[in-house]
């Protein structure tokens, strides 16, 4: 009842979105500076973790900070663009539904189903020798136009056929004024979130399409391409597999907790 | 040995707070917990049932030496009370249900009663009234008072006793209603379906309405009359242009339409103070300068009796009465030429809607209101509707005047929400009113503490099994028609001797004439008798102080403690258990003033002149530990309404104006 949000849910969104933050800076500044330039043959290879190298090199002499620093920024550009397209589709459409059929069934949709689709559609667009980049772009965009579509779909309903939105449209704002005051203000943390969960997903897709090698090209840097190039020689050089395996996974998992953070400061508030 | 102790049990959960529980409940044994609706009882049912949420903090001892609770909420029906509980607890039961699932399910709890102990949680006291079982009233986090549910009428010393008692009746009456005229609303054979699925591939679609037509007239309200999914809001938001009608065609005046959710909580955003949202109906009006904005505001505001400064706050901090009178305010700030008012007061408790309804007949005079009511509940649309709709399964099957409907219903569904009354089947004093209103030609304003007073008798009557201890005994109550036309008027009522309150300020304290008394039954041949059976009130009586909590009190009543000489009384029409019949000597005022200008007096029984009575010693006058709680805020807008309704007696014999609820059936 009250409009305060409970403080967990705040320090949760505040905590993942300062993660992810964090690692999105890093990734951008990779664009003007890296440790060692992330530029093969630059070092010994398959250089100790030392002073020099704080994760070593790869087998091709590549600074392996330099290279995840690049490869993040690659994988998320990637992702976020990819969610972007999802939620510009979804959204509209979503409002859509929404407004003509009320709230559909699935009130929580399980972004980890998009998984397997966007796999599948990675795998025939590699057949069809799409430029990798696009298939990637085209396997993560599409189911996530289909989820965005769901998503927002829950969002939208019950806001749209409150009330108080009723009430507004009956004191003369219309739906456009209604909208402005009262539905844009409410959906948007949901809204929010929802793009969060996708690009976390897309990212998850990303690193493994391009593991599987229907990703990214092969002279390409992502962090997909960096777990697959890596684990030749996961043996000697856990490293190479462990850490873009972990840049991806903290990644996901910050853009996770800053959007059911987000959720939770909601919760109670129709 | 007690089956639940409670000693000194408290429990708190979120904002709801209850203290200082003393409570013995024997098995096979029937209580009924009272208060309002604000989520304390039924936390305190929770409590007892074990079923405290997460977070809920108890304190002090709760014992109980069964084995198997039964919880019931208002969702449960007749089939969930079983018979191996040893303590049933019923929270609010059926309450928002359909009158006949509710009365099965009151009927199965009585049955159960005989093996187990039950405890009934509700706002609803008519519900334990009419049931006819003790009662404890739980206010502000704490019990106050245990007693048999008719005594307290007679104890009205706490100011939340009265609340809910007042609570018991709907009661409004309209002052200088605008003149009806010109159609601003046609509704043409329109229908509204609701398609599932697929077109052709789903299933058939729904029905929602068909073939309504009606017309609501300027200045006229309207009441539509259904059960739960009628199609009442259906029609109320196609009326609104919410939604679109699937055939047909809806002819309505061009401008504002004012609109009221059942829910108040789900019609404000919750994230923005009420006063943001109240401005919005102002913002079509462009040429308004801001002081005439400010001012319409603060209007509408103060016409539902609340303070302009609460708008401030946002919805989550106001109580749902007042956030519903909110709503009503937010509709009448852009001044709409037709309101439409869906079921309001489905979510308040029966004291919280008797205050919106009193609020909504105020308005509807000052601002000259055009309106539709709908609601599953008669006393509602009677208590503010010019005529009615009976809505069923998306049809109109009637209309008429409230009265008609009441008097003479056509369809059984009209029977039946017209007549929607609590197990077991009480007899009300309707009979001896409705002779009143024939024998007048008038609806004649029936003093409302009067109706009080002898529905308090005859529920005595009703009680299906004594109170061991508690001595029944008969009385008569008497209409005499013509003595109700002339003010003053009277009714009589014989039974037992210690005084009873009707609510209203003794007329000592009053300079009016004196009434009418009529103390032989057999000298009024022509009156019509009706008899109901007392229970003995208590010998203790508390001092009523205040005036009678009732908004816009048309009259007042005075039950004058008188034992006849010969307590001789006519055989009863009804066979009532009655082993001592004993007469007592009722009498109603008609006295409007007396409601604004009583002062606190102490009351003294009154000592008619010229009739063959005698007085009863004085009755000792106890000196509550409880503080008389101040009068209520509202207490000047009552006096203001006393006025006004003086007023419309004395300017017009508009009686036929009056609204009252004599069935005293249906509310809540």
């Amino acid at each position: 009842m009250s409009a305060t949000p409970p403080p967990r849910g705040r320090l949760q969104a505040g905590s993942g979105v300062a993660l992810a933050a964090i690692i999105a800076l890093l990734a951008l500044i990779s664009l003007v500076w890296t440790p060692h330039g992330g530029v093969p043959g630059s070092a010994t290879a398959l250089a100790e973790p030392g002073a020099a190298h704080w994760l070593g090199t790869d087998q091709t002499g590549r600074d392996v900070v330099s290279a995840l620093m690049s490869a993040t920024l690659t994988s998320l550009l990637l992702a976020w663009f990819a969610t972007l397209v999802s939620l510009v589709v979804g959204i509209p459409l979503g409002t859509l539904l929404a407004a003509r059929l009320g709230p559909g069934a699935t009130r929580q949709l399980v972004l980890i189903g998009i998984l397997p689709a966007a796999l599948c559609l990675g795998a025939i667009f590699g057949g069809l020798r799409l430029q990798t980049t696009l298939s990637v772009f085209l396997a993560i965009g599409l189911p996530g136009a289909i989820a965005a579509t769901i998503g927002s779909r829950s969002i939208m309903a019950p806001v749209l056929a409150a009330e108080y939105v009723a009430a507004a449209r009956l004191a003369g704002l219309g739906w456009l004024g209604a909208g402005q005051r009262h539905v844009v203000p409410m959906v948007l943390p949901g809204l929010i979130a929802l793009g969060l969960d996708l690009l976390a997903a897309a990212l998850l897709i990303e690193v493994t399409l391009s593991f599987a090698g229907l990703g990214v090209d092969g002279s390409g840097l992502s962090l997909g391409t960096m777990l697959r190039d890596g684990q030749q020689l996961a043996q000697a050089r856990p490293l190479l597999v462990v850490a873009p395996g972990a840049v991806a996974v903290v990644t996901a998992l910050a853009l996770l907790m800053a959007a059911s953070g987000l959720r939770e400061t909601r919760r109670g508030i129709a | 040995m007690a089956l639940l102790e409670l000693r000194g049990f408290g429990v708190g959960f979120g904002a709801t707070r209850i203290s200082g529980i003393d409570l013995t409940v024997e098995p096979a044994s029937m209580l009924a917990v009272v208060g309002r609706g604000d989520g304390a009882t039924s936390l305190l049912a929770l409590a007892i049932a074990g079923l405290l949420p997460n977070g809920a903090k108890a304190e002090g001892r709760l014992s109980f030496s069964g084995k198997r609770v039964l919880y019931l909420d208002r969702e449960s029906d007749a089939a969930a009370v079983l018979a191996d509980a040893e303590l049933i607890v019923a929270d609010e039961p059926g309450r928002g249900r359909d009158p006949a699932t509710q009365l099965e399910l009151l009927t199965a709890l009585q049955a159960a009663s005989r093996t187990a102990a039950v405890i009934i949680f509700t706002a609803d006291f008519r519900l334990a009234l009419s049931m006819g079982l003790e009662v404890a009233v739980l206010a502000n986090g704490r019990l106050l008072l245990r007693a048999p549910a008719s005594q307290i009428f007679e104890l009205p010393q706490y100011d939340t006793v009265r609340h809910l008692v007042g609570g018991e009746r709907l009661r409004t009456r309209t002052m200088m209603r605008p003149p009806i005229g010109e159609p601003i609303l046609e509704v043409d054979g329109v229908s509204r379906t609701y398609r599932r699925g697929l077109p052709r591939l789903g299933p058939p679609p729904v029905e929602a309405l068909t073939g309504i037509g009606f017309a609501v007239r300027q200045g006229e309200v309207v009441g539509v009359l259904g059960p739960a999914a009628a199609g009442k809001t259906t029609l109320l938001r196609l009326v609104a242009g919410l939604d679109k009608p699937s055939a047909g065609r809806i002819g309505r005046r061009p401008g504002l339409v004012g609109y009221v959710f059942p829910d108040p909580r789900k019609a404000f955003n919750p994230t923005l103070p009420v006063g943001v949202s109240l401005t919005e109906p102002l913002r079509v009006e462009q040429t308004l300068l801001v002081e005439e904005q400010a001012d319409r505001l603060v209007d509408a505001v103060r016409a539902v009796g609340l303070a302009p400064e609460l708008l401030a706050r946002p919805p989550g901090a106001f109580g749902m009465g007042e956030l519903q009178r909110m709503a009503l305010a937010r509709a009448l700030v852009g001044r709409p030429g037709l309101l439409l008012l869906d079921d309001p007061t489905a979510c308040l408790d029966p004291a919280e809607a008797r205050e919106f309804l009193v609020y909504l007949t105020r308005v509807r005079a000052d601002f000259g209101l055009t309106a539709i009511v709908a609601s599953r509940e008669f006393a509602v649309v009677k208590a503010v509707a010019d005529r009615l709709l009976v809505l069923e399964a998306g049809h109109i099957v009637e209309g008429g005047k409230p009265g008609e409907l009441s008097d003479a219903p056509q369809q059984e569904i009209t029977r039946r929400l017209v007549s929607m009354r609590y197990p077991p089947p009480v007899r009300h004093a309707d009979e001896p009113v409705k002779a009143l209103d024939e024998q007048a030609g008038l609806a004649v304003v029936v003093a409302a503490a009067a109706l009080t007073a002898v529905e308090q008798l005859t529920a005595g009557a009703a009680r299906a099994e004594p109170v061991p201890g508690a001595d029944q005994v008969a009385a008569t109550v008497l209409v005499d028609a013509e003595a109700v036309v002339a003010a003053p008027s009277t009714i009589l009522a014989d039974g037992p001797t210690p005084p009873l309150h009707g609510g209203g300020p003794p007329t000592d304290s009053v300079a009016e004439p004196e009434p009418a008394l009529i103390s032989e039954p057999a000298a009024r041949p022509d009156a019509e008798p009706a008899q109901v059976a007392a229970p003995a009130p208590e010998p203790e009586l508390i001092p009523e102080p205040e005036p009678e909590p009732t908004h816009n009190l048309s009259a007042t009543i005075v039950i004058a403690p008188v034992v006849l000489a010969e307590p001789e009384v006519p055989a009863p029409a009804e066979p009532v258990a009655t082993p001592e019949p004993q007469p007592l000597l009722a009498e109603i005022v008609e006295d409007v003033a007396a409601a604004s200008t009583a002062a606190a007096d102490e009351p003294a029984p009154l000592r008619p002149e010229g009739s063959e009575v005698q007085t009863p010693p004085e009755p000792e006058v106890q000196s509550s530990a409880e503080p008389i709680a101040p009068p209520s805020g509202d207490g000047a807008d009552e006096a203001a309404e006393g006025g006004k309704a003086q007023a419309a007696v004395d300017g017009t014999v508009d009686a036929a104006g009056s609204i009252d609820d004599p069935d005293g059936k249906t509310a809540g």
